[in-house]
């Protein structure tokens, strides 16, 4: 039986010490623990009873003897070419496969990804595009103070124009919009570059504004400082109408999504079975 | 001749020089095999290959402990029909008796040189420890086989294995004291002088 206060650590020194393999430190401790310590002296005996029998049995006498001949080298040279290869080329291909196995799982997951991450900012590019986006972007492209660095902004700002007809809100609101939302991306300081020749430019959030927004028409009138308007985002804003169109989109991304996973889920599996079967006709090979 | 020139006249393909070798070595190899396996038919397959790859790679032998080169075949060859067993496990026949019983184990009817009694008290210790022995994982089987059964060093049971002193050590440890607790079970069977130890120490 083990001593319960011995660690394992104590048994490899025993065992070390009965076949003579501690250093004089370790053999001087051990002689001092086993005068002191009576179950490490029990221990002790134990296991060199059990090493004792363990060493008393006798090497066995072959029972023919073992030299070869060149007829058996022959024939054992032989013989192992005709089995090896097949379970080679088995376990070669099936090596391959799943490394092409791996390398389409990963490089379809990032794309996948990179497409899900795309999805909702092109969905809401689709719901901003009847909207007449063209006429937004020609007043931009129009307005006066337009450099070039400027227009890439006004078309952003364009492409998120849903509702050309809307109410118009204090010059703060605006501002307040413009920082907070992310997909409108009014982070210039020109913001008078949205101003049709008449002095006023049609606002609307975006889809994805919605979201966490409030959706809020807007028109503009006159130049909008967006940066200097303190405080406010926290305005509240007036609650858009109707929002269906927007979360039947979301609704048919989330189920491509889920398609997409179902797609995943399956692949695996399948994969998992080949791996299996490659695996078993393998072993039946070997 | 001593064994290096035996090992070199081999490695240039001397089969005389080798067979010398494995005249020397193959009942060593043999207990290896039959301790690992626990099964003499496949301890004598086992040592028969050992000595086929053991000639065939003869050139790759590149000095050192000739023993130990020979001992990691072995070895090895005992594993991959561990391994073999695993996959294709099979139930060994036993003869049966008059009354259409199976005989648990032929060695019984052996010959008997000595007393039947001491006989069998032999055998059924033999039988014990190799029954415990069976019953180690196959990485401390061979590591207690190497170190009491051969009587290596754990440096060279370390060359044997292809693993670092440390793991010789505890593994050891680790195998004789599962033996222990195993061969409690065959106490009435162990001869008077392992006894009479452990009466004293308990």
């Amino acid at each position: 039986m083990t001593s319960p206060s011995l660690s394992d650590r104590d048994y490899e020194l025993i065992s070390a010490y009965l076949d003579g393999e501690v250093d004089i430190r370790q053999k001087k401790a051990i002689e001092t623990r086993l005068a002191q310590d009576a179950q490490f002296k029990s221990a002790y005996e134990q296991l060199s009873r059990t090493r004792r029998l363990v060493r008393s049995q006798p090497l066995l006498r072959a029972p023919r003897n073992y030299t070869l001949s060149p007829k058996m080298l022959s024939a054992s040279q032989a013989s192992p070419k005709a089995f090896v290869p097949f379970p080679l080329l088995l376990r070669t291909a099936s090596a391959f496969a799943s490394l092409i196995f791996v390398l389409l799982f990963g490089l379809n997951w990032i794309v996948a990804s990179r497409m899900m991450n795309a999805a909702p900012m092109a969905s809401s590019e689709v719901l901003s595009q009847p909207a007449q986006p063209a006429l937004v972007e020609e007043q931009a492209v129009q307005s006066t103070g337009a450099s070039g660095e400027e227009q890439p902004l006004a078309k952003s700002m364009a492409t998120s124009v849903p509702e050309p007809k809307s109410l118009v809100p204090p010059a703060g609101e605006f501002g307040g919009m413009g920082e907070g939302g992310g997909a409108g991306a009014v982070g210039g300081e020109e913001a008078p570059l949205l101003e049709p020749d008449s002095g006023t430019a049609l606002i609307a959030p975006t889809a994805t504004l919605s979201a966490t927004l409030p959706l809020a028409p807007f028109e503009i009138t006159g130049e909008v400082d967006i940066q200097s308007e303190p405080g406010v985002s926290e305005t509240p804003m007036p609650e858009t109408p109707d929002l269906t169109e927007v979360s039947e989109t979301e609704g048919l991304i989330r189920g491509w999504r889920q398609n997409w996973l179902m797609q995943q889920i399956l692949f695996g599996v399948l994969a998992v079975s080949f791996a299996i079967i490659a695996i078993r006709v393998g072993k039946r090979k070997d | 001749m001593d064994e290096l020139g035996l090992i070199h006249d081999a490695q240039k393909g001397d089969l005389e020089a080798f067979n010398r070798l494995v005249l020397a070595y193959q009942d060593a190899i043999y207990t290896h095999a039959y301790r690992m396996l626990g099964d003499e038919s496949a301890a004598d397959d086992a040592t028969q290959e050992t000595f086929i790859a053991a000639y065939q790679a003869m050139k790759t032998f590149r000095g050192g402990s000739f023993r130990a080169w020979l001992f990691r075949i072995v070895t090895n060859q005992c594993y991959d029909e561990l391994r073999r067993r695993q996959r294709h496990p099979t139930t060994p026949l036993e003869p049966l008796s008059d009354d259409d019983e199976e005989v648990e184990s032929p060695k019984w009817l052996g010959d008997d040189s000595n007393s039947p009694e001491e006989v069998s008290d032999q055998d059924a210790l033999r039988e014990a420890i190799q029954s415990c022995l069976n019953g180690l994982p196959q990485e401390f089987r061979s590591v207690v086989l190497l170190v009491d059964v051969q009587g290596m060093d754990y440096n060279e049971a370390a060359q044997v294995l292809k693993v670092p002193v440390g793991t010789i050590k505890s593994r050891l440890a680790r195998a004789r004291l599962r033996l222990q607790h195993c061969l409690q079970g065959f106490w009435e069977l162990l001869p008077d002088k392992f006894r009479l130890v452990d009466e004293e120490s308990s």
